[in-house]
């Protein structure tokens, strides 16, 4: 056991294949373009929005506001008022799997890939 | 308590303090929690010439310290978990696992820094969709813990001697 972990090759090949498989992930979810946008507080749903369709909302809660925008199936984080503003530098997000992530007013915009609703309308 | 160590510890804190602010004059670049983490370098001589004690010490310092400039509760909260469980596998890695190969211990350390930082995340969304930056954060910590960890090597190198003779002998 000491032996292989003593060994430099060892920590190499453990963090290539750590990183291979990051890559891989990384590239197979922005493949996959989402449909819907779910904002969360917490763990409850509170308001949806469709990628397709262009939308501004603006969040009101107990912890500040974020004002979330849809624009050409891209989604981001227009403003917020907290302090470290990582939800607005998070960039636009279309993606399945994606999520745009406020965590002082435990929001998240989180995109999901509808289907089957997607190809009755 | 050692005088002479207790001066070492205190001035690596300061450094700690001051890595960490400088950092976080860096503009963000759209992924949460990715950083240079430069102030691992300290933690990793720290770990080096004063053990696991003082380091330990000096870690919660810097963190409350900072939080204290230039923070919140939310980012206190984040830095504290992604402290915790970095020092918790570096602690242990140092150990048993030859000088070499501190640039793998550091690595460990940023991955572990970086999955403690989405814990916080998601105990305080309270769900799971932190989940998707799992790979970009892990990406970034082994090129973020290879780079601090190959640092802290060359510092040991070129700094190691002279440390040990005006502070630990």
């Amino acid at each position: 056991m000491r032996t292989i972990f003593n060994n430099s090759k060892f920590w190499i090949g453990l963090f290539s294949a750590v990183a291979a498989i990051s890559i891989a992930a990384i590239v197979l979810t922005e493949l996959n373009t989402g449909t819907d946008v779910l904002i969360f507080y917490k763990d409850k749903l509170i308001y949806t929005m469709k990628l397709s369709e262009n939308e501004t909302k603006r969040i009101e809660l107990d912890e500040g506001y974020n004002e979330i925008e849809v624009k050409n199936g891209e989604v981001y984080v227009k403003s917020a008022d907290c302090k470290n503003q990582i939800c607005v530098n998070s960039g636009k997000k279309s993606s399945a799997g994606s999520a745009i992530i406020c965590a002082p007013h435990s929001l998240t915009v989180k995109i999901e890939n509808d289907g089957p609703a997607d190809a009755s309308v | 308590m050692n005088i002479k160590k207790f001066c070492l510890s205190s001035m690596l804190l300061a450094l700690s303090i001051a890595i960490y602010t400088l950092e976080s004059f860096i503009p963000p670049i759209g992924i949460p929690g990715v950083k240079p983490g430069l102030s691992n370098i300290v933690t990793l001589i720290s770990l080096m010439y004063l053990g696991k004690g003082y380091t330990a010490l000096i870690l919660f310092l810097r963190v409350s310290v900072t939080s204290l400039i230039s923070g919140t509760l939310v980012s206190f909260m984040f830095s504290l978990f992604g402290s915790v469980f970095a020092f918790a596998v570096m602690s242990v890695l140092i150990s048993f696992l030859p000088k070499k190969l501190i640039w793998a211990i550091s690595v460990c350390g940023a991955v572990f820094h970086n999955l403690g930082q989405l814990t916080a995340a998601a105990i305080l969304i309270e769900n799971l969709s932190s989940l998707y930056y799992l790979p970009m954060l892990m990406l970034s910590a082994i090129i973020t813990g290879a780079f601090t960890g190959i640092t802290a090597q060359i510092l040991d190198n070129r700094l190691g001697q002279i440390i040990r003779r005006k502070f630990l002998q």
